[in-house]
């Protein structure tokens, strides 16, 4: 668990992130979304030991992380919103280099680099320059250069931006992948969509505060003023409408051919309730769902209008 | 090699044409001098012969222009090394790992050092040459060589220092071109007016003017110009700066000759100036 505790950090007069607490849990992957100047960055240079915090601290499992520097580099691994190429130099040198800067045994590495270039489906560029990989390759290479030394904290501050369709979807699934595995990941997206479908759980943080925590179900619960509900049937279209109608919980039940949308204040119970009645009822239902909120639209209202590219 | 940054730089470097054309132009430039040098002596004497005693002087004339290749290259090699990394984006990640800041700026002057190193190794055979005549044994051409690397190590720690303050190469290049001009040129300069106005204050008093340690020190120590005709006077038996002054006495009595005391003070502020640079990009250093 990641515990983030009372961050600050100013810069003069300005202060950057102002008292921000969050946790992570182990194996989660977490998006952190907010707007230009939130904080997003700074939090995450914090966290990666790149700038230290005015005040707060950041523990992982109980452990204090930013004080604790040998701790903190083997930790995290840090993938940086832009990525830096040395000229002349081979993909697979690359990695050799960067795992040399965590010295790990020169026998091991040739395995390691393999394994890790296979995972963002590069093995067969390893012999290429970097110079000469496309930006989406050159994002996977740096995210396999931030796990060589198995990290269990991911810190990656905007990896899909810049990239093509393709080259995020790749992305999105080697996220999935390292999740799978096990990672903690921390993610910075403008993508919010994207990250949605990503995360186990997002926080959005706003003037360097974190506005609100949680699985991105949760938070379209707490922040959708009214809940929509959608039901699709074979037939008995009317049935299915007045069976909605006699809970209390229902409004504004509208009908079309063969599907009803009503808006829903009630609890998971009385969800159950009205699908159970219409089922008696013997109205063949064959989709029952709520309309999935914006998440747009929520970080919208939570960050005040503010723009939406992180 | 322990330190990645050494084996990476030394790849990269070594993979392009460019440091293989530097070291032929250089070679190439130290030969023709040494040509120019022999006919000169050749045409201008009596015998039509060569003395083999002016193979000091080509000794000390091809060792004068290594001094200077290294004052002008080292920065270039140096310079660019921290606001390169800032430049490609790559500094951050790198303070990431596990490497400390000091063994980042570390990495990188032995990598600058190493390549100059090996255009100054590549010169050795022009040196060769002077063995024909003799007078010139193989521990001086080591100790010089050696020097040379002592002031480059000098020299690379400032500009290493200054590639963490500035964030464009080309102004980290001119500050240490200004620096050294003035320690080298500034100091020098400065001693002589000191030895002019003692010895004036002697002549009246009819006393021989007695240079102070500290003063000396305080000009030279720092002064790889001072350092080097030190040793060159030593290996050739006449220091050619102090016969060229012209004072009765040029310097103190010191108890060492003065390239000891540059080799050890420039070695010594070099490590000092490199755990500066060191703390300048230390992400996490306290104010």
């Amino acid at each position: 668990m990641i515990e983030v505790k009372g961050l600050v950090k100013c810069y003069g007069q300005f202060m950057a992130v102002d008292n921000l607490s969050f946790q992570i849990p182990t194996g989660c992957v977490f998006g952190f979304v907010g707007p230009n100047g939130a904080g997003k960055t700074t939090t995450m240079r914090i966290m990666a030991g790149l700038l230290r915090q005015t005040a707060g601290e950041v523990l992982y499992d109980g452990r204090e992380m930013t004080s604790d520097r040998k701790f903190l580099k083997e930790t995290v691994g840090y993938m940086p919103d832009f990525f830096g190429v040395y000229d002349n130099l081979k993909v697979k040198e690359y990695m050799d280099f960067f795992a040399g800067t965590y010295f790990i045994p020169v026998g091991e590495r040739k395995a390691l680099i393999d394994n890790l270039l296979q995972l963002v489906d590069l093995e067969e560029k390893k012999d290429f320059y970097v110079d000469a990989l496309s930006r989406g390759m050159k994002q996977r290479l740096c995210l396999a250069r931030s796990l060589i030394h198995d990290p269990e904290l991911l810190i990656l501050d905007e990896p899909a931006s810049g990239l093509d369709p393709r080259a995020r979807v790749e992305m999105k699934e080697i996220l999935k992948t390292l999740g799978d595995m096990g990672k903690t990941i921390l993610i910075s997206s403008h993508i919010l969509p994207e990250l949605s479908e990503m995360c186990t759980q997002i926080g959005i943080i706003d003037k360097g505060r974190m506005q609100i925590q949680g699985s991105v179900a949760d938070i379209m619960r707490q922040l959708t003023k009214k809940r929509v509900f959608h039901v699709k049937v074979l037939d008995e279209t009317d049935v299915a409408a007045a069976r909605a109608r006699e809970f209390a919980s229902v409004k504004h039940v509208i009908e079309a051919e063969r599907e009803i949308q009503f808006d829903f204040d009630g609890t998971e119970q009385e969800r159950a309730a009205i699908l159970a009645s219409m089922v008696r009822a013997g109205v063949p239902v064959i989709d029952f769902r709520e309309q999935e909120g914006n998440l747009e639209e929520i970080f919208m209202t939570i960050t005040g209008g503010g723009q939406t590219n992180a | 090699m322990r330190n990645p940054i050494i084996k990476r730089e030394m790849q990269t470097s070594l993979r392009s044409w460019k440091l293989f054309y530097v070291v032929c132009a250089y070679v190439a430039f130290l030969l023709l001098v040494a040509y120019l040098f022999l006919e000169t002596v050749i045409a201008q004497s009596i015998y039509g012969g060569f003395n083999p005693e002016d193979a000091m002087y080509l000794y000390a004339l091809l060792s004068g222009i290594q001094l200077a290749f290294v004052l002008l290259a080292v920065p270039s090699l140096t310079a660019g090394s921290i606001s390169g990394e800032r430049e490609r984006q790559t500094l951050d990640i790198l303070l990431t790992t596990k490497m400390t800041p000091f063994s980042i700026v570390f990495g990188k002057l032995v990598a600058g050092i190493g390549q100059l190193l090996m255009m100054i190794v590549a010169t050795l055979p022009v040196y060769a040459l002077l063995y024909y005549f003799g007078g010139i044994g193989l521990w001086n051409i080591i100790s010089i060589t050696l020097y040379l690397m002592v002031t480059a190590v000098f020299i690379g720690s400032f500009s290493i220092l200054f590639s963490c303050i500035y964030k464009r190469t080309m102004i980290s290049m001119l500050v240490v071109y200004v620096l050294f001009g003035l320690l080298i040129f500034a100091t020098a300069g400065g001693y002589l007016i000191y030895l002019a106005y003692i010895n004036s204050e002697a002549a009246m008093q009819n006393i021989m003017a007695e240079p102070s340690v500290l003063v000396y020190c305080g000009c030279f120590a720092f002064n790889p110009g001072a350092g080097f005709f030190s040793l060159i006077g030593e290996q050739i038996g006449t220091n050619p700066i102090l016969s060229w002054m012209g004072f009765s006495k040029a310097m103190p009595m010191l108890p060492v000759p003065t390239w000891v005391i540059n080799v050890a003070a420039e070695l010594l502020l070099s490590f000092g100036i490199l755990a500066l640079a060191a703390r300048k990009i230390n992400p996490l250093k306290r104010k």
